[in-house]
């Protein structure tokens, strides 16, 4: 025990430190001084560190920050020992307190250099004012965006609340312009169908007393008065078939008979057998190579396309008419309706005029058969094709006329099926 | 002497006259034609100042657009009167309208034939209604 106390704070063999200086007053001065100020700062620096340490939760490496507080410290117990031992020979003491500062230091070094990376990535206060401003202005700019974007949804919403608006007035035009079309439509149907009943009703009577005169006075008549009252008749007639045509035509547009699926079958023979006269006087020979389709639409409407599609070739072909009528396919929900007829065919000039009402393309020239082709011919109204067209268009289908391709005339019907 | 009326309701003259002629030319002296211009007319005759007697057999041949009541009424009325119901009603007229036709039939009448253009013509429509109705078959 004894030894131990000798050895930290001086045998009686060493001499104090104020030996070496000789005692001079000046320089023991100096150094107790300035070792006894140093120390004062040193043992300060760790105070402040520890006291930011502590009041900074957020700084990291702390456990460095502490470490250069001893350190610090340590250094500055060197320099207290060193004032002491200029009067008392503690070396013992003053190499244990230099052994632990060399331990601290040591330790401090081998600290300090893997963190040497990581201090200088942490930026600088300015740098982050300027990454703040920078930032600042990211952000201004973005709420600037968003307030630039919200105006534009504004408008964007007025916009189309405009459009809505737009939209309910427009439909609404449109239903009014509907229904004064249909009620148009209904007016001229009706227009149609009281015009055609009215005009027939004194046309019949004309045809009828002009043929009571032939018949009550066919003996004091003369040859002349006979043909005479023979082209009352013939006109009455005819007069008669333009209404009937007038009648069918308004017809073909109505949209309140019953639609069904209707076999173009049953609806062929039914309009062979209607105008049974006509294919008889004029020898028309009907061809339908395969079965014909089932459609969809008014019965009435089929029929009058079927009829009207024959009595067209009867009517516009040489002697020995031929017409030929082919179904097929026509994709897209359509069935592809093919009536050919092997007369003169028609003018390129004329394929949109044909589709009008009364319009009649020349017939044969002067066919050997004379009066019965002419015949024939006056029993055309020209609005055969008219009623055709009307009626396809009404069930949205269509028709035109083919190319020719060696005499005759091809129509097409597209036509939707069942 | 049996007596086949034929009662013909109809406005136009030139109708009358071809079915009046058509009737005489098949000179049969049992046919006779009443002709009215007007359903009232033809109503008034039947139902009161005609004295039907067990020899006569009568049915109507009527048009139907006539002036004041139409044909359609004045078959209601021929259906729904006690006296007349029983006289066979044949509609005649230039219209072939479906509509015409169904309404025709759900009235009561018996038969509905469209007026046929030409002499010929209504002169063979008008010989075989009288041959159907007053031949063939049993009125009451």
């Amino acid at each position: 025990m004894q030894s131990i106390v000798e050895y930290l704070f001086g045998a009686a063999s060493f001499m104090p430190h104020g030996y070496c200086l000789l005692w001079r007053p000046d320089l023991v001065a100096l150094h107790a001084v300035s070792d006894a100020l140093i120390f004062l700062a040193y043992a300060s620096i760790p105070a402040a560190l520890v006291v930011l340490v502590r009041k900074r939760p957020e700084i990291e490496h702390r456990t460095t920050v502490v470490l250069f507080a001893a350190f610090i410290l340590a250094c500055g117990l060197t320099h207290l020992v060193a004032v002491f031992t200029l009067w008392q020979p503690m070396y013992g003491l003053q190499g244990l307190v230099k052994a632990a500062t060399a331990i601290i230091s040591l330790l401090t070094a081998i600290a300090i250099w893997p963190l040497l990376p990581k201090l200088l990535k942490i930026p600088s206060p300015r740098a982050l004012q300027v990454l703040n401003r920078d930032l600042e202005n990211v952000n201004n700019e973005l709420k600037h965006e968003i307030e630039e974007h919200e105006v534009t949804l504004a408008e964007l919403r007025a916009m189309r609340r405009e459009l809505e608006v737009r939209v309910e007035e427009r439909t609404r035009e449109l239903n009014v312009a509907y229904r004064d079309l249909e009620r148009v439509n209904e007016d001229l149907s009706t227009f149609v169908h009281v015009a055609s009943h009215d005009l027939k009703e004194p046309l019949r009577g004309i045809r009828h007393y002009a043929e009571i005169v032939a018949d009550d006075h066919a003996e004091t008549l003369t040859e002349q008065g006979k043909k005479d009252l023979n082209g009352i008749i013939r006109l009455a007639d005819r007069l008669s078939d333009l209404i009937n045509s007038l009648r069918d035509y308004s017809r073909a547009g109505n949209t309140d008979e019953t639609l069904e699926d209707v076999d173009l079958n049953g609806v062929l023979k039914e309009a062979v057998d209607n105008l049974h006269s006509l294919i008889v006087d004029s020898g028309l020979q009907i061809d339908v190579p395969q079965r014909l389709p089932v459609i969809h639409c008014a019965r009435a409407h089929a029929l009058a396309l079927m009829q009207n599609l024959i009595s067209n070739a009867a009517t516009h072909s040489n002697e020995n008419p031929r017409v030929r009528i082919e179904a097929e396919d026509g994709g897209a929900g359509m069935v592809r309706i093919v009536v050919s007829d092997n007369g003169p065919g028609i003018p390129e000039n004329l394929n949109e005029d044909i589709f009008k009402m009364f319009r009649r393309v020349a017939g044969p020239a002067k066919s050997p058969t004379g009066d019965r082709s002419e015949e024939i011919a006056e029993r055309t109204t020209g609005m055969g094709l008219a009623i055709v067209k009307r009626i396809v268009e009404r069930y949205n289908g269509s028709i035109k006329l083919l190319p020719s391709t060696g005499g005759g005339a091809s129509f097409e019907l597209m036509l939707r099926a069942i | 002497m049996r007596q086949n009326i034929i009662v013909l309701v109809e406005d136009s003259p030139a109708d009358a006259r071809v079915v009046t002629r058509a009737i005489d030319k098949l000179g049969d002296p049992s046919l006779i034609v009443m002709h009215f211009d007007t359903a009232e007319a033809a109503i008034e005759y039947c139902e009161k100042d005609a004295k039907w007697t067990s020899n006569q057999r009568q049915i109507v041949l009527m048009d139907l657009n006539l002036p004041g009541a139409d044909g359609l009424t004045c078959l209601r009325h021929f259906k729904s009167s006690p006296r007349l119901r029983h006289i066979p009603v044949i509609v005649w007229t230039t219209s072939d309208q479906p509509r015409d036709i169904q309404r025709s039939y759900e009235r009561g009448a018996n038969s509905f034939v469209t007026k046929p253009m030409g002499l010929k013509a209504v002169s063979e429509m008008v010989r075989d209604l009288c041959h159907y109705w007053f031949e063939r078959t049993t009125l009451a």
